[in-house]
């Protein structure tokens, strides 16, 4: 047991309880000043990230095998320390902090509820923070409605919006139905495993809970369809915070209805939340021939269809937040063929893309949130002529949405690159790389669609944006992160291959070899 | 698969009971005479007031909200009061009791921090306007 390793989440717990505290003894008028206690609790969480105690080796080995080191372990055994949660506990912080320096312009508008929107956005990172380091299905499940409670709060944050509170109910609703899909899978796993956790637990020799991890490797679990079903569904259920097809629907409602700086965390939060647990789930079951054989043409399918999905659905679109609803969907689709190709490439490729994802994304709805400040619209044909009007404002705009097309040198190519070079490894996936090409293509004609209007358009709106100090800061990290990531990708990318050689997924393709 | 068998039987009985049940009642009951005052909700054998559809201050539902809320929060204190008192199950489960202890006390400190909140935010004041 090891309880310096929850700083960051206690920080964040700690902090939004705090931040909920403080607020009701502010008087009205002094409100504003919040937001910087909201953005110390993940700036100080990011650097509790980096103290030593917390770098402790995932996995020791023992009698020549590795396995789970209990010193990064703790709860007895359902809180876990590796380098996939620390980088992608960093990221969330980074996208926590972000955001609040992006809300604030927009809470002042809001009378009310300045205090809980912190306190949520807050212990919606902590929610995040836990998924990064579940380590049983018990805490996979209690994580993510952590975040997806809080969720259906900040949605519907806009009370006198129809629109909000109708992306809150959809999300309400579709969320309560996935939730159920993914119980239904722990309990067809529980069922044909009789455990729910991921790995065993020894303290002082003895085995204190057995883990689906070891029953997979000692052979006493062997495949079966309950096991198959289980896992399906557990996928379905976490596919709808990743915005993956079927339960992909919500999507563009939610990200249009939802006050801005609200979609922007949840695009990143939320779907990178997803990510982490499926990758989570994956690895247990990586060791399986049986399992793999069987989910990885589900998964496949899955990423298929969700990035033509997304890229075809984006192409009518004409506001802006619908598009990036879209685009968002098939983006998942991209992270999805390195989930699906399951080898330490396609699992490194997924890492790179996951972190390069928070700040693209980010830069665009903060582009997004200072035009609409101005236009007081969300159509696209409102940004005409905004190379003119906001020539920097333009520019971070077209390098975001570059980008998120894989345009080199920025940091979303090198993503791509590798997510869809790991599926060429493998003979059987080979096609579906293929489909992710294709994509790239279309994704392309609705991002120069915008960026297009955005240079060779005569303007319609005069109203200049004025650019806050904060939203100064949002834009110029994220554009560093996006521009040196993209010259210099090989400081992520080593980073991430080191993580990926830590999980334990496939060291080579699946009948291919390594290339 | 046999395993499964008493499921579908189950399922199976649900369904047959359900539709029995309406049936039989469909076929065997009396259909009785019907007049306007016969077909009104029952209330207390009382004339009706007002219609159903009548509108109830807010508050009454928050008020049940937090009822319930605390209450199942409260409901967990009882297989972790089980378990304290249950020493070689503390033992085994969690090396040091101390733990045990220090995390119940966290979950009774938000739950207070929770209450605090509900009663700064005037919602068990009932005779302002809100």
């Amino acid at each position: 047991m090891n309880l310096t390793l929850l700083l960051p989440e206690i920080i964040v717990i700690v902090g939004g309880l705090a931040v909920m505290l403080r607020d009701l003894w502010l008087p009205a008028d002094r409100k504003d000043g919040l937001w910087a206690w909201a953005l110390a609790v993940p700036l100080i969480a990011l650097a509790a990230t980096f103290l030593p105690q917390l770098d402790v080796a995932a996995r020791i080995s023992v009698d020549g095998a590795m396995i789970v080191n209990p010193e990064a372990t703790a709860l007895s055994g359902s809180f876990y320390l590796d380098g996939m949660s620390m980088l992608l506990k960093r990221a969330f912080c980074v996208a926590a902090a972000l955001v609040i320096l992006m809300s604030r312009e927009y809470l002042s508008e809001l009378n009310r509820g300045q205090g809980e929107f912190w306190s949520l956005a807050l212990f919606a990172l902590s929610g995040m923070f836990f998924c990064a380091s579940a380590n049983d299905f018990m805490s996979l499940f209690v994580a993510l409605e952590v975040v997806t409670v809080s969720f259906f709060v900040l949605v519907a944050f806009k009370r006198s919006s129809g629109t909000s509170i109708e992306a809150g109910l959809k999300l309400l609703v579709m969320g309560s139905l996935s939730a159920a899909l993914m119980l239904y899978g722990i309990a067809f796993v529980y069922g044909a495993s009789g455990t729910v956790f991921f790995d065993q637990v020894v303290v002082n020799g003895e085995v204190t809970r057995t883990g689906l991890r070891d029953l997979l490797a000692t052979g006493q679990l062997v495949y079966s369809t309950e096991l198959l079903i289980g896992v399906m569904l557990i996928f379905l259920g976490l596919g709808f915070k990743t915005s993956a097809v079927p339960l992909h629907v919500w999507v563009p409602d939610v990200y249009q209805g939802a006050p801005t700086p609200v979609t922007a965390y949840l695009s990143v939060g939320s779907k990178l939340a997803g990510f982490v647990l499926m990758l989570r789930v994956l690895e247990v079951f990586s060791r399986s021939g049986p399992m793999v054989d069987s989910l990885t043409p589900f998964l496949a399918l899955v990423a298929a269809v969700t990035l033509f999905y997304g890229n075809l659905g984006a192409l009518p679109q004409s506001n802006i937040k619908r598009l990036l609803g879209y685009s968002s969907i098939g983006q998942c689709g991209y992270i999805l063929l390195g989930i699906a190709s399951a080898w330490t490439v396609g699992i490194s490729g997924t890492l790179f893309y996951m972190t390069a994802y928070v700040v693209t994304n980010l830069a665009a709805f903060a582009v997004v949130i200072l035009v609409s400040r101005a236009t007081n619209s969300h159509e696209i044909d409102d940004y005409s002529g905004l190379g003119r009007k906001n020539p920097l404002l333009a520019a971070a705009l077209t390098v975001a949405l570059l980008s998120l097309a894989g345009v080199p040198p920025f940091i979303g190519f090198f993503g791509k690159f590798m997510l869809i070079g790991s599926t060429f490894g493998s003979d059987e996936l080979r096609w579906l790389g293929l489909v992710g090409m294709v994509n790239v293509v279309i994704a392309l004609y609705y991002y120069l669609c915008v960026i297009k209007r955005i240079y060779m358009r005569e303007e319609r709106h005069p109203a200049k944006s004025v650019v806050p100090l904060r939203l100064k800061v949002v834009l110029a990290i994220s554009m560093a992160a996006l521009v040196i990531g993209g010259i210099a990708p090989q400081f992520l990318a080593d980073k991430t291959a080191e993580i990926a050689e830590e999980l334990q997924f496939a060291p080579r393709p699946r009948g291919g070899e390594h290339r | 698969m046999n395993d499964y068998l008493p499921v579908l039987f189950m399922a199976l009985f649900g369904v047959l009971f359900a539709t029995a049940a309406l049936g039989v009642s469909a076929l065997l009951g009396q259909r009785g005479r019907q007049n306007r005052v016969k077909n009104t909700p029952y209330e207390c054998g009382m004339p009706i007031e007002s219609h159903a559809h009548a509108r109830f201050s807010v508050k009454f539902y928050i008020v049940a909200m937090l009822f319930i809320l605390f209450d199942v929060e409260v409901v967990f204190m009882y297989p972790w009061a089980v378990s304290f008192g249950n020493s070689d199950f503390a033992r085994d489960a969690f090396p040091g009791t101390g733990l045990l202890l220090a995390e119940a006390a966290a979950f009774v400190v938000v739950l207070f921090l929770g209450w605090v909140y509900v009663v700064k935010k005037g919602v068990l004041e009932w005779h302002q306007e809100a």
